[in-house]
């Protein structure tokens, strides 16, 4: 029970410390031409995956908890806004030990919302994602919305995490494979980040 | 203009490279895990036999199972061969009312065939022969056996009583071993090689003619089929071959992705449903035979699971995801008394299939490993 009462107590100090600590740093305003790389590794989560007949069969009893990450490079358009690049992939395995491997380059698009020595970046991609199960490799579009929530280091280093929903259509058109079988997968990229803010 | 440069981007947004002919989420929504018994998963099949309460699986060692058994119940290894000496079994079985093994020793410089009863195994030595022998096959008339005289003479012997008596065959041509046989329209029908025979005495010809089966890699098997009252002859050329009469044959061809022809094995009959379906191993898992208008107008061979295998598919779509799909599939075995079928691989050990159900929507039919 003592421990219990400790915590409110010590999240207090932490927070405290951190504040204090940002009160000796500059507060560093993003312009157009800043950039910033980051770096993203943690799991994805088989969401559920959606057929065209109507059929909707959750991730979870057909595939295990994946591995995601992503490098991802931005430049800012102005303070708030930035545009870049994110390649990302993933992996998790079917209930027959098959391995699927997703790897999604997108373009992004980012906006923050800061409260330093916090950010929160609500971001949204577009891209093309190349899947790959066994012999079989399907390239087409991805869409991934997401949000990061990062604590400023410094200037130039923050940490955070970052949460992607990955929307990925693999649309068939009959030819080889029945149109019947276009079907939509959803997950969820949990990842720890770490961003780079540079000039 | 400038509307048409964003053609070629959208195109690259749905580019499909399928080898496998199912999408990957509909796939993968579809997936069912595996059943995988204690029989090692890397053996290679040469031999089955339903015993009276056992399954006795041939593969290098011999092994067991209760016929009665759940899917994944354990077997046995603990089988017994007929010597210490002679510890790997090559083929196995079955004629009238017992078991018959092709023994060996490690380095295959003695041979020797052994009978069983089916309800326990006690071997004893079925035939003298004085030469290595080198194959085992059965029809429902005869047992056959070849042993290689010299190093390209083979020499095919028939018996009826498990080689206490045996008569030596004249197979025209012959340049190596008798691998299968089948009785049909009172002639016997062997596979040796290149060459298919047929005979109803000690003399046999090779089928001859035009459009008769012909295979420049060998055949792969051959089987007579009572219900359709056809006989099926394969290929390693990937073609199947069927007649009714013994003299008109209608042939179809399987090729694989790269339009190259799928070598094809043995060949089994199971019921589904109403309908007898008809199986060929293949280098790449096996083929349902599909009849078109009724078998006599002609068939193609489809991959089991997929819309094309149709209805009575031997296998439901969650083949197209396993191994068995790239297995060598040497042969079939079919417990006709609880319709459950065993395809025997190389190298990829032993599956089952136990099909059950009355109508389309109550049908089960998922091959697991054992």
């Amino acid at each position: 029970m003592k421990k219990l009462t400790a915590l409110p107590a010590l999240l207090l100090f932490v927070f405290a410390a951190v504040n204090a600590y940002a009160q000796d740093e500059t507060i560093d305003i993003y312009g157009i031409g800043d950039q910033t790389f980051s770096i993203n590794a943690g799991t994805i989560l088989p969401l559920f995956i959606f057929g065209v007949d109507g059929t909707s069969v959750g991730g979870f009893s057909k595939l295990t908890v994946g591995a995601a990450g992503s490098l991802r490079w931005t430049t800012f358009l102005n303070n708030e806004m930035t545009i870049g690049v994110d390649v990302g992939g993933m992996f998790a395995l079917t209930k027959l030990d098959r391995v699927l491997i997703m790897l999604p380059v997108s373009g992004m698009f980012t906006y923050a919302i800061r409260f330093y020595p916090f950010e929160v970046l609500l971001q949204a991609g577009l891209g093309v994602s190349f899947t790959k199960l066994d012999d079989d490799l399907y390239i087409g579009p991805v869409l991934k919305p997401g949000a990061s929530f990062y604590w400023n280091y410094s200037g130039e280093w923050s940490f955070g995490v970052q949460a992607d929903y990955w929307f990925v259509p693999e649309i068939y058109f009959g030819s080889k494979v029945p149109a019947e079988q276009s079907a939509f997968g959803n997950f969820l990229g949990i990842t720890l980040t770490t961003l780079y803010h540079f000039q | 203009m400038r509307r048409f440069c964003f053609l070629p981007l959208l195109l690259l947004f749905l580019v499909s490279c399928n080898q496998s002919g199912i999408g990957i989420f509909y796939s993968i929504s579809r997936e069912q895990p595996l059943e995988d018994a204690t029989l090692p998963n890397a053996v290679s099949v040469s031999g089955m036999v339903k015993g009276t309460s056992k399954y006795y699986v041939c593969a290098g060692g011999l092994y067991s199972r209760d016929i009665q058994a759940e899917l994944d119940a354990p077997w046995s290894d603990k089988v017994p061969t007929p010597s210490a000496e002679l510890s790997l079994c090559i083929k196995l079985v079955k004629f009238g009312s017992k078991m018959y093994g092709l023994f060996t020793n490690y380095d295959a410089t003695v041979t020797a065939i052994y009978s069983s009863g089916l309800d326990t195994v006690a071997w004893e030595e079925a035939g003298s022969f004085d030469k290595p022998i080198v194959a085992l096959a059965a029809s429902g008339t005869y047992l056959f056996a070849t042993v290689r005289e010299d190093y390209a003479t083979y020499v095919t012997k028939r018996s009826t009583d498990g080689f206490a008596t045996m008569t030596s065959l004249s197979l025209e041509g012959q340049y190596t071993a008798v691998t299968d046989a089948e009785d049909f329209l009172a002639e016997t029908w062997l596979l040796s090689g290149t060459k298919l025979y047929s005979g109803t005495d000690i003399t046999y010809a090779p089928v001859t003619g035009t459009d008769v089966p012909s295979s420049s890699g060998g055949f792969g098997g051959v089987y007579a089929s009572a219900s359709l009252a056809c006989l099926f002859v394969s290929s390693a050329a990937g073609k199947v071959y069927c007649t009714q009469d013994g003299t008109t044959w209608v042939v179809s061809a399987v090729t694989d992705s790269n339009d190259e022809p799928v070598a094809l094995f043995d060949i089994e009959e199971v019921p589904v449903l109403d309908a007898d379906v008809i199986l060929v191993g293949a280098k790449n898992g096996y083929y349902d035979i599909v009849f078109e208008n009724g078998y006599t107008q002609g068939f193609s061979l489809q991959t089991p699971g997929t819309a094309e295998a149709g209805e009575f598919s031997s296998s439901d779509a969650n083949y197209l995801n396993i191994d068995l799909r790239t297995s060598v599939v040497r042969f079939f075995f079919v417990d006709k008394a609880s319709n459950t079928l065993f395809a025997c691989t190389s190298g990829n050990g032993l599956w089952i299939n136990p099909i059950s159900g009355a109508t389309a929507d109550t049908l089960v039919r998922k091959w697991d490993r054992q």
